[in-house]
């Protein structure tokens, strides 16, 4: 067909979606919902006893605050996601990931130099394990199906990075969660339970992104 | 950006928002305005022989994405990073295809000397590697001559598993020969 011929046809089916949300009244929405979830969740688990205290450790409070920064940062870039021209924010789209390696190398670093004393009796009073990396998975269902199907009304020129962001933020809230409720400060727990089934989920949202956000 | 980019940019916006609103004349000036603007970027990009197809496949995609662009931001970002994801997918599509390609005709090449000959297995050493069904259907393939569609429909396959089958084991093949 000719391109002439192709303007003709598509000038005749005038555009009919309907206009997106702007990115900051999405971005209210998204983060509002995200807020209460966060919100029902932490209700649900309860907070550890000894919370306050462990604000008083450094390492703690650096890694809560690099899970809070995650959070927002990765809600921020997976709204960002869904608009062709986001790479215009390409400094925000790429800071999850820099935020995420930063954390798993915080927590690595921590084994490697033993900065971190584990309490033994906190590690018995509560040893969980898979259980774990069962609860991000159940609890980033719901938001990565919220934020996956906002990404898909829209037109991503980055598939695979919007899956990847999506997940990321939906099992950003479930460490958090955790984090603030489970009494387990072992640094390999997090790890292996908590921050690298947090990367692989990620991968597999990139895998899910490139097929979810075909257009 | 000079002032002629500056206002073209605003000049296009105000046919795309017009276009939206159901201005069919002002739509067809607007995807008129931008083909000539991207044919430019897609030529430099792509094959002459091929242009006006990524060009197409970019104004449907223009025109698909039309939500997404809410006429507060530049245009010209955003028609420019759909245009590049579409040569970009156009180049991923051709580069592929283009090596699988290359690789059957490569190895029906190698196997063609020995085609008008009688051919023993002796002569393909690699065939014993591979499970019998790949055996023959690679001897259907580069021995007996059939095409990708004949063998496949012997096999009761697809063309396109056939396609992936004979590529995967002339990458294993190339991988034992030492080529790179």
């Amino acid at each position: 067909m000719d391109t002439n011929e192709l303007i003709q046809q598509l000038a005749q089916s005038t555009p009919s979606q309907k206009k997106l949300f702007g990115v900051r009244r999405l971005l209210m929405f998204i983060s509002l919902f995200l807020l209460s979830y966060v919100f029902v969740l932490q209700l649900t688990l309860g907070l550890r006893d000894d919370l306050w205290s462990q604000f008083e450790r450094v390492t703690f409070s650096i890694e809560v605050l690099l899970l809070l920064t995650l959070l927002v940062v990765s809600t921020i870039a997976s709204v960002l996601a869904r608009y062709p021209d986001s790479h215009q924010y390409d400094s925000v789209n790429y800071l999850p990931f820099i935020v995420f390696a930063v954390l798993l190398v915080f927590l690595l670093a921590q084994i490697l130099l033993s900065m971190e004393a584990v309490d033994s009796h906190q590690l018995t009073a509560s040893q969980h394990g898979f259980e774990c990396t069962l609860w991000i998975a159940a609890s980033a269902s719901l938001p990565a199906w919220v934020l996956m199907s906002m990404i898909r009304r829209g037109a991503s020129v980055f598939p695979r990075q919007a899956g990847a962001l999506s997940v990321l933020t939906a099992t950003a809230i479930g460490c958090l969660t955790l984090r603030l409720s489970e009494m387990n400060d072992s640094i390999l727990h997090l790890l292996v339970w908590h921050y690298i089934p947090s990367f692989v989920f990620a991968l597999v949202g990139a895998w899910l992104g490139k097929h979810l956000f075909k257009w | 950006m000079n002032e002629a980019g500056l206002n073209q940019q605003t000049a296009l916006t105000e046919l795309f928002c017009l276009g939206r609103s159901g201005d069919r004349s002002r739509y067809n000036q607007f995807l008129t305005e931008v083909s000539h603007l991207l044919r430019k970027k897609i030529r430099y990009c792509i094959a002459e022989s091929d242009v006006e197809d990524v060009l197409q496949e970019t104004l449907i995609s223009i025109h698909k994405a039309s939500h997404t662009f809410d006429g507060q931001r530049p245009i010209l970002p955003w028609l420019y990073a759909i245009a590049q994801f579409r040569i970009n997918d156009y180049l991923q599509r051709h580069y592929s295809h283009r090596q699988h390609e290359m690789d059957i005709a490569e190895l029906a090449d190698s196997l063609a000397a020995p085609r008008d000959e009688a051919m023993h297995e002796e002569d393909l050493p690699w065939l014993a590697d591979m499970s019998e069904r790949n055996q023959q259907l690679f001897k259907l393939v580069f021995v007996e001559g059939y095409t990708m569609k004949e063998a496949a429909k012997a096999f009761n396959m697809k063309e396109t598993a056939v396609k992936v089958m004979i590529h995967r084991q002339i990458k294993h093949i190339r991988h034992q020969m030492g080529v790179s």
